[in-house]
């Protein structure tokens, strides 16, 4: 039985990896190790990481870096590299997620890490309009808006980033994205110059060790800089010594463990450490379709993302998807077009049985109700790969996830978005299909809402260059205070934008998601 | 049509000590009638199915298609089904397989409510999640008539009831609708009518939702207060009441039944008092429930503390396990102590990912259960207890049913059991 190193530490700390205990995860054939951390461990890995940053790192131009992670992210988008192959035949059995769906939505996204987004991301710097409207961001495809009081606005154009050394990032990942967290926390922390220590979820050990280990076979000094390890998450005698030695703490978790962790650092600040906090704690997202969007074709944009993590991801549509009355297709027609388009991607992006099984409890309930009875309508597959419902009545219940599928008609979308005020902050992303006409009014009036990504129908689950993220900006959120809204839109032609995620939505119909010739947007 | 002679032939005793194939097969042949009886008369359930892509006529391999979540008996939308009366019947209607022929009024609490169904042929028995959040389910006359039986038949398997002669000490509610209270009373009022004393007089629905959930206004406040404070001194004298009565029946036969606290504390209560409560040798206790609310008590622990407070050889207490979607119980051998699922309850076991687990050998799954018995709601439920089931049987004594090896629950589901109820509304 072959073994996998369920961590990753630099070559640097071989004699202490020597000395550590470790757990064994039995995965088909295979087993996982995982170390058994305690707080000597945790010292000497946080010291070690400063130590090399420092060393190869802090001077390492970022040129360098930008070549070795636009490798990496190359390698990944080889089918034949090993690591890979790995990877989806392991976690699908750690996560439940089929391999398919892996590839289409993690490891698409990992593509993007390349040398134009290093670029974009190193020589970040927002014009000031973006306190004043959605403004479009030079380098990227995408328009920013920022919400602040005078004195952000002020903090905002007085930060030189590059003037704050950042020694070590930490980030706390969670498991529902399994993987694509862990990677960007790996790359992120690389390119602000910082050593990165990552932890991943008990669930799935697996991917962050192979991206990290892919990291340092393309740069050996950059992976001298990276750890990544579980730990119980909460040891006190663990956590206090990586908080202490850390300029920032990024954690994507439950709300719970989010404040968790925030309470800790704000303790540990008050006792004069200086640790910049980052909490993403649990969201729920919505679709809005527009009339004049309402087709087939942004039917299976919209299917695209109500499959993405199985409707797991913080930005996943689980509220519903909202359809416009008086459009092509009226809204129970999009339902069903929902439906259509669903069979024939759930072909391509299949889902495992455990999900499904989820998803029956969930019908099961719902069907009890006497509404089932009053207009109610029900899709399902043949293959039962999915289930698209009509609701006559609106209710905002965020329940849409295992690719049980909501629709509501609406008269209009302002409606919508005026009655989701009492979820204000669990709001952050927004799959959006509206023409060019009207995406800026109905953008400002969601950016006060609360939501912070507004993305294209079929790019809810795949993240994009330039983007805010859950109400702030990456990189800028580990400089300035939590204070400013950031809100963005994740295309500048929406309508272009559109046409041409259709023509990916139907390459993945035709000939899968492994074909090396799929376009990546 | 309900074939009710095939379901009183299969409730059985007799059936535990009979060749497993010979009972299957008559296990099966009630599935499928009550099946297709629930296809035709439930529309939920017809629904259900329907979507499953089955229709009124199933093999065996079909079963574990036709469990339905227990979340379905607790899918109501609104908080308070006094209420909204007739929205709540709505809902009823939906589930049930029998029909509803009566206009509830809703006369203030929920008990008055659910006395109102009762009148009306209905029984709602419920249990309760931590967060107040009932679960009803729908029993007409012939579903409650075989909850009587199938507890009778599984204790009679067991330990040869003298039906009529029997003393019952139950520490339980004589009136309540939450479904472990009603059972015990039921069941033991049949088996011995006139011999059953009560520690506990009434239990009532508003209290129980109260205490589950919290209270919600400043009225509820203050009720929660009073009750608070009131509930110790109950329990108190609930464990006098038995005690008195155990004392009355010193050396003789009695069956005592109750949550596994109230056993505890009952003991503890006679041992600190130095009372004899001595009683038969032939007599024997019965909890169901565990411990949910309250600090546990080991199996070990617990045997000394019943043999030396009552004399009682602790093989004579049996812990049986039941749920309230289901009309019967899993009860404790004497020779072994291990649980036998009931030969009229086919058991069906999934794994993480959801899938039948083939019934062989000893396995772990999440339990769902198939039980014909159940003729006005689909007795076809998934659960959220994860079992551990041995299919080659007991080895210490005679009957040929699986047995039950050990008990957990689900994470993040809720503890719901109906002794966590009664732990939890009585609790300080």
């Amino acid at each position: 039985m072959s073994k996998l190193k369920g961590y990753y530490l630099p070559k640097s700390l071989k004699s202490l990896e020597k000395e550590m205990e470790f757990t064994e995860k039995k995965v088909n054939n295979k087993t996982i190790l995982t170390p058994n951390i305690n707080s000597q461990n945790i010292a000497n890995i946080v010291t070690e990481l400063k130590e090399n940053r420092k060393k190869y790192l802090s001077e390492m131009p970022l040129t360098e870096i930008a070549l070795a992670y636009g490798n990496v992210s190359r390698k990944w988008a080889d089918n034949k590299y090993e690591k890979k192959k790995l990877a989806l035949e392991l976690l699908p059995l750690l996560t439940n997620l089929s391999s398919e769906l892996i590839e289409f939505y993690q490891f698409r996204s990992i593509y993007k890490i390349d040398e134009k987004t290093i670029n974009f991301l190193s020589t970040l710097n927002l014009p000031p309009e973006v306190f004043k409207q959605f403004t479009p961001i030079e380098g990227a495809n995408t328009y920013v808006r920022a919400y602040a009081g005078f004195r952000d606005k002020l903090s905002l154009k007085n930060i030189s980033q590059n003037d704050k050394e950042l020694e070590l990032v930490t980030y706390i990942t969670p498991s529902n994205v399994p993987g694509f967290i862990e990677s960007l926390g790996i790359f992120i922390a690389s390119i602000v110059k910082a050593a990165g220590l990552i932890k991943t979820p008990s669930v799935q050990p697996l991917f962050a060790p192979l991206f990290a280990e892919s990291v340092a076979e393309q740069n050996k000094e950059i992976g001298e800089t990276i750890a990544v390890i579980p730990w119980a998450g909460g040891d006190e005698s663990i956590e206090d010594i990586i908080f202490r030695n850390s300029n920032v703490v990024s954690v994507v978790s439950s709300t719970q463990t989010a404040m968790s962790v925030k309470n800790r650092i704000d303790k540990l600040n008050r006792g004069g450490n200086s640790i910049k906090g980052c909490y993403h704690g649990g969201k729920f997202g919505i679709e809005l379709i527009g009339r004049e969007m309402a087709t087939k074709d942004v039917a299976g944009l919209a299917a695209l993302d109500g499959i993405g993590y199985e409707g797991y991801m913080c930005g996943s549509p689980a509220f519903g998807f909202f359809v416009e009355e008086d459009g092509e297709l009226s809204p129970i027609e999009f339902a069903e077009a929902l439906a259509g388009e669903m069979e024939k991607l759930s072909k391509s992006i299949p889902q495992t049985n455990f999900f499904r099984k989820l998803r029956d409890v969930k019908i099961g309930e719902i069907i009890s109700r006497p509404e089932f009875e009053g207009g109610q309508k029900i899709y399902t597959s043949s293959k039962n790969n999915f289930a698209v419902i009509f609701e006559s009545k609106f209710n905002l219940n965020p329940i849409g996830q295992n690719r049980l599928i909501r629709v509501f008609g609406v008269k209009s979308l302002e409606e919508v978005i005026d009655k989701m005020k009492p979820w204000k902050e669990y709001l952050q992303t927004a799959g959006v299909a509206l023409g060019n006409d009207r995406i800026q009014k109905i953008a400002e009036l969601m950016g006060k809402t609360g939501f912070s990504n507004i993305r294209v129908a079929g790019t809810v689950a795949l993240p994009r260059l330039g983007e805010a993220w859950d109400g702030n900006y990456p990189i800028y959120e580990f400089y300035i205070p939590d204070s400013i809204q950031w809100t963005s839109i994740n295309a500048v032609d929406f309508e272009n934008e559109i046409k041409e995620l259709i023509k990916i939505k139907n390459q993945v119909i035709t000939k899968g998601v492994f074909n090396p010739n799929l376009q990546i947007r | 049509m309900f074939d009710t002679g095939l379901i009183e032939k299969l409730v059985s005793s007799e059936n535990y000590y009979k060749k497993r194939e010979e009972v299957e097969k008559l296990r099966h042949k009630a599935i499928k009638m009550s099946h297709k009886y629930h296809f035709e008369n439930n529309r939920f359930y017809h629904d259900y199915c329907k979507l499953k892509g089955l229709n009124g006529d199933i093999k065996p391999k079909d079963f574990h298609k036709i469990v339905i979540p227990d979340g379905v008996f607790k899918s109501y939308e609104m908080e308070c089904p006094e209420k909204n009366p007739q929205e709540f019947k709505k809902w009823v209607e939906r589930i049930s397989s029998v029909p509803i022929d009566f206009t509830p009024k809703g006369m203030g609490s929920l008990e008055s409510f659910l006395e109102e169904f009762y009148s009306n042929g209905l029984m709602l028995g419920f249990s309760s999640g931590t967060s107040g959040k009932l679960t009803f389910l729908p029993r007409d006359e012939f579903t409650r008539s075989m909850i009587v039986k199938s507890y009778t038949e599984a204790i009679d398997a067991t330990l040869k009831l003298n039906k009529g002669q029997e003393k019952f000490i139950l520490g339980i509610p004589k009136k309540t609708f939450l479904q472990v209270g009603y059972n015990g009373r039921v069941v033991a009022e049949n088996i011995s009518p006139g011999n059953v004393f009560h520690a506990i007089d009434s239990l009532k629905a508003d209290i129980i939702r109260l205490r589950m959930r919290g209270p919600r206004s400043s009225k509820e406040k203050i009720m929660n207060y009073f009750i608070k404070k009131m509930l110790p001194r109950i329990e108190k004298n609930s464990i006098k009441g038995i005690v008195s009565n155990l004392e009355a029946n010193r050396g003789k036969r009695v069956v005592f039944m109750g949550p596994p606290f109230l056993i505890i504390n009952t003991a503890k209560y006679v041992l600190e008092h130095g009372i004899d409560a001595k009683i038969g040798e032939d007599s024997f206790f019965a909890s169901t429930g565990g411990f949910k609310g309250r600090s546990i008590v080991s199996r070990d622990k617990m045997n000394d503390l019943i043999q030396e407070a009552f004399g009682l050889d602790p093989k004579r207490y049996i812990d049986l396990y039941g749920m309230t979607e289901s009309n019967s119980i899993m009860v404790d051998c004497l020779e072994g102590n291990n649980k036998h699922i009931p030969p009229w309850m086919e058991v069906i076991l999934f794994d993480e990912h959801m899938e039948p687990i083939p019934p062989e050998g000893k396995v772990t799954g999440n339990y769902a259960f198939l039980e014909p018995s159940s003729k006005s709601f689909p007795g076809f439920i998934t659960t959220g207890d994860k079992i551990k089931v041995d299919y080659d049987g007991c080895p210490a004594c005679d009957k040929k049913t699986p047995i039950l090896l050990s008990i957990e629950r689900l994470p993040r589901l809720e503890s719901r059991g109906c002794s966590g109820v009664l732990a939890k509304t009585v609790a300080d």
